[in-house]
């Protein structure tokens, strides 16, 4: 019986095997400072975050595995900024670090790292933001681009009009400093989708139930813009039962929200945006200016309905809506 | 009369003055710190929270409630085959049931004294008090009233309550939120059958006019046969082998109506079961028809809330409640005949609340109001047909309560909540009830609650005053002292991976002067009185999860372990750990949309009255649910305890059974259209 793997066989290709382990180990150690030189050249990229999990830790988590196969295999640093904790210290790890972009997750990390003292050298690429212009974060001559949260007027807007075709006035509630200008630059979308856009300012949450009580008298349906000094917890329970009982279908702004009477909201896909603000460091990394990369906003969005909110409304949605929804309750 | 206190019942005006004084220190340290809070990220409006009402006395979130509130949808009620009250609180994490074949019974975290009543949890329908004024029950069987069809949720407030809502919210507070016109429009009937020649019939009507004014009604008709044969081995005697034939039947009938008018909100209802009882309970003869009870509610409700300003809002009501309870128990004279004794109780009240909400910007939320009730004829009765009564007992009372709540958030990650509420019954307990939540939220998907409360019980008036020289004889103890409770607790809520979510409480409770019937000799008669008993406490904790899963399914389970004592013993009926998993799933059944509900119930070994123990309870539901091709008509079908197994819950003091069999395999099934 013949066996391939005996003694002798083994005796004869050890002399070769040796051989090439030599050459192997001096390849190696002439790499040595090649790889110490592409070492210190790895980029840096730091993630000031707020928050651990939920939403921001699902874009993070995708943000990370995006950027860990780039082919320039970036170092990604994580920062805390907690609530009531030490920021500046964070901040000055962060100035340490010597990342080529830092990356903000959310508006409260965005401000932070724009508010910074003394100002962070690198790039800011942003990620889940709402509403990055109307809160100023561009008006500030920084390199500053990132991954918005903004799902457009025009796109928000049709999907009202695709469920609600007879619908043609609708109402908005804002408070005029945190989205008088995400209004007013949606009044024209409006006009342009045939739709009178019906605003009504609130000058403090605790009065929007009020303010809602007179506006849905005027409208045929209900559009959300992400306010805080509209939607508070005290106030969105009210407003939402306020709508429900007035028979204005609203378009809410959460999966939340519809769950607790709104007909529908347009849901974001967080690990999307986390993947679209790891292209983005990407080409910054690539060498193109944060300044000449625009800003994204969600590719993909899905529309959550409450069939029960439908029904009670007398809404029929179109079958072309909702076999692409994703409903909620029924 | 051994046991008996006599000392008046007031609090110290010291240990008043205490509460106050650092109720005013949280408060006016939170104002000061609150003056200019951080905004909150704005893309947190863009993340879940749930509407809650109960634990505030307001609308507010899940997750600024002072308390753990958990909430059982018409989802979970339609999905899950609940068939009652009971049922559905069942599904509630730290509870249990448990049923002696008349009333059901709710346990919370490890207590469920005997005889009871469900007097130590507070029920609320839209906010209003359930619990009648003769025994303090709530009722939570086919006796509640409510058609489950006409709930839209319940939510579930564990922990003390008696800051806002007074006497009775010991270890939790039960808010039954109702359709109305609006949220259950058209008109829905149903029909259903099942074991033991079940017949129910059932509707929801909900119209809103153009208008504006929109109401609610739902109604039903409920009979039940019960099992054939129930066997109980303690009285197998040559007689009657041990075996109840056809004594176990049930009806009821419910109306309930909502109409809502602009700021003005009307609630009404009535309600009579019949109750066949067949277990041989309070000493009546085995065997033989005629032992049943009777339970009925009315009430009714005006409430009015409007804006005073836009950030003051003013909410009255008036409200009217009655109960009738009407027991027939058949005994045995000496000469082997039959006779019936006549157990009644009756009361009417009327009461009224006022309550202001005041909001500051978003920062605070100040809740004060008062409450003032009349009960001018509670009466009670026990006779024998042809003989003066044992008990005809017939007294008026009132009681009053005065409220405050501020709730401040210093911090988006920071708010506390504190109030307490003053309450007096029978122009002889004066009770403070305190309670202070800490609110964290260090991250984004991180709630930390840390809560300390302190409620009472007030003695009802069944158990100070239903006293007769009967056999056996019952005392009365006009002096019984209110039972009250201090409880610590952390619950800790978390957002997982996904949207998956968990909850863990850890909790202490501290029981004082707790009200159980006891046997004494008095005079050399012995009978039966109802005495201040020694304290007890409870460690426990309670752990759920959440799990959203594909294709519409849903998986909640939870764990529940609790050592309660008292003078260093277990207390009776009380499990040492619950067990439950509840799984929402579709079903793949080719061209049929069949969703299903599953749900397994463990409840450990549970000492008896008389020192034994019933074994671990293992239930199995499963109910499908069928949307047919034909527009709007559903089938469901329901099967209850599928794998057929046999338990036991302890019976109480009014049993001679130590343990009381529950149903086997049984099933409903039902047919719902909607017009």
């Amino acid at each position: 019986m013949h066996s391939e793997v005996g003694a002798s066989g083994r005796d004869r290709k050890g002399p070769r095997r040796r051989a090439k382990l030599g050459r192997a180990l001096l390849a190696a150690l002439a790499l040595l400072p090649c790889l110490a030189e592409a070492a210190d050249t790895q980029p840096r990229v730091a993630v000031l975050r707020t928050s651990r999990i939920g939403p921001f830790a699902d874009a993070i988590g995708a943000l990370e595995t995006a950027l860990r196969a780039d082919r320039r295999q970036p170092e990604i640093l994580t920062f805390d900024l907690e609530a009531g904790g030490d920021v500046a210290s964070a901040m000055e790890s962060v100035r340490r670090s010597a990342p080529a972009v830092v990356v903000s997750v959310g508006s409260l990390a965005t401000s932070l790292a724009l508010e910074a003292a003394p100002p962070l050298d690198a790039p800011i690429v942003f990620s889940m933001v709402l509403y990055p212009a109307e809160s100023g974060f561009l008006s500030g001559g920084r390199a500053i681009t990132g991954a918005s949260l903004d799902v457009p007027p025009r796109e928000q807007l049709s999907t009202l009009q695709r469920l609600l075709p007879e619908a043609h006035s609708v109402g908005v509630l804002y408070s005029p400093r945190e989205t008088g200008a995400v209004v007013a630059a949606a009044k024209p979308v409006a006009e342009r989708l045939g739709l009178q856009l019906v605003s009504e300012a609130v000058d403090e949450p605790s009065k929007a139930p009020v303010v809602l009580d007179s506006l849905m008298k005027r409208v045929d349906a209900l559009w959300t813009v992400a306010d805080g000094g509209v939607f508070t917890p005290q106030t969105t329970p009210a407003l939402l039962l306020a709508a429900l009982r007035s028979r204005k279908p609203m378009l809410g702004l959460s999966p939340g929200q519809v769950r607790s009477g709104a007909l529908a909201a347009l849901v974001v896909d967080y690990e999307d945006v986390g993947r679209q603000t790891a292209e983005i460091v990407g080409s910054i990394l690539g060498g193109r200016r944060a300044a000449d990369v625009p800003i994204t906003h969600p590719r993909h969005v899905t529309l959550a309905l409450n069939l029960r909110t439908a029904e009670l409304l007398g809404v029929k949605i179109p079958p072309d809506v909702l076999s692409e929804a994703h409903v909620l309750v029924q | 009369m051994a046991g008996v206190k006599l000392e008046p019942t007031k609090r110290p005006v010291a240990a008043v003055s205490w509460y106050v004084l650092a109720l005013a220190v949280v408060l006016l340290g939170a104002s000061l710190a609150g003056a200019a809070p951080p905004p909150a990220e704005r893309e947190l409006l863009l993340f879940d929270e749930v509407v809650v009402s109960a634990a505030g006395k307001r609308l507010q979130v899940e997750s600024d409630a002072p308390s753990w509130v958990s909430i059982v949808t018409q989802e979970d009620i339609r999905r899950f085959g609940v068939r009652t009250l009971g049922d559905a609180l069942a599904l509630v994490p730290g509870f249990y049931g448990t049923y002696d074949r008349n009333y059901e019974y709710v346990g919370v975290r490890g207590f469920l004294r005997p005889g009871d009543y469900n007097n130590r949890i507070l029920l609320l329908v839209n906010g209003l008090t359930y619990n009648d004024d003769v025994y303090g029950s709530a009722p939570l069987g086919y006796d509640f009233g409510i058609d489950l069809e006409a709930i839209e949720r319940i939510e579930v407030s564990r922990g003390p309550g008696s800051a806002l809502y007074g006497g009775n919210a010991i270890f939790a507070v039960v808010n039954v939120v109702t359709f109305d016109g609006t949220t259950m429009p058209g008109v829905r009937p149903l029909a259903e059958t099942g074991s033991d020649y079940r017949w129910r019939f059932q509707s929801t009507l909900g119209h809103r006019f153009a208008s504006g004014p929109e109401v609610f009604v739902s109604g039903s008709y409920l009979s039940v046969d019960g099992p054939g044969k129930l066997y109980f081995p303690e009285f197998d005697t040559p007689e009657t082998n041990g075996v109840a034939v056809d004594l176990d039947g049930e009806s009821a009938g419910n109306f309930y109506m909502n109409a809502r008018w602009g700021d003005l909100f009307l609630q009404g209802g009535v309600n009579r079961r019949d109750k066949s009882i067949p277990t041989g309970s309070y000493g009546t003869v085995f065997g033989v028809p005629g032992t049943s009870t009777l339970d009925g509610r009315q009430f009714a409700e005006v409430l009015y809330q409007t804006a005073l300003r836009p950030d003051v809002q003013l909410t009255a009501r008036g409200y009217y409640g009655g109960v009738t309870y009407r027991g027939r128990y058949r005994y045995e004279n000496e000469d082997g005949s039959l006779y019936v004794n006549h157990d009644e109780a009756t009361s009417n009240w009327f009461g009224g609340e006022v309550r202001g909400l005041w909001t500051l910007g978003d920062w605070n939320v100040l809740t004060v109001g008062a409450q003032y009730d009349d009960h001018p004829d509670v009466r009670q009765r026990n006779f024998d047909p042809g003989v003066p009564p044992y008990i005809d007992d017939s007294r008026s009372y009132t009681n009053w309560g005065v409220y405050l709540e501020d709730e401040v958030r210093i911090a988006a990650w920071l708010s506390v909540v504190a109030g307490a509420r003053y309450d007096d019954y029978y122009d002889r307990i004066g009770e403070f009830s305190p309670r202070v939540g800490v609110i964290l939220r260090p991250l984004q998907s991180t709630n930390l609650k840390l809560l300390y409360g302190r409620a009472f019980r007030p003695p009802s008036i069944y158990e100070q005053y239903y006293a007769g020289d009967g056999d056996p004889a019952q005392f009365a103890n006009p002096h019984l002292d209110p039972e009250t409770i201090s409880t610590y607790e952390i619950d800790l809520e978390q957002g997982l991976w996904g949207e998956a979510h968990g909850t863990l409480a850890l909790y202490h409770y501290e029981l004082d002067d707790l009200i159980d019937p006891v046997q004494v000799e008095i005079d050399g008669v012995s009978g039966t009185k109802f005495e201040n008993g020694p304290a007890a406490s409870a460690y426990g904790l309670d752990v759920e999860l959440r799990q959203p899963l594909p294709y519409h399914s849903l998986l909640r389970s939870s764990f529940s372990a609790q050592r309660v004592r008292s003078q260093g013993a277990q207390l009776s009926n009380s499990p040492s750990y619950l067990g439950k998993v509840e799984l929402l799933f579709p079903v793949p059944l080719g061209p049929f949309d069949v969703d299903a509900g599953a749900e397994l119930l463990v409840v450990s070994p549970r000492k008896t009255l008389a020192g034994g123990e019933v074994g671990t309870v293992n239930t199995l539901n499963l109910n499908l649910w069928y949307e047919t091709p034909l527009p709007n008509l559903v089938l469901t079908l329901g099967l209850y305890n599928l794998l057929d197994q046999r338990f036991e819950d302890p019976g109480g003091v009014e049993h001679v059974q130590d343990a009381i069999a529950q149903d086997g395999l049984t099933f409903r099934t039902q047919v719902r259209y909607a017009f």
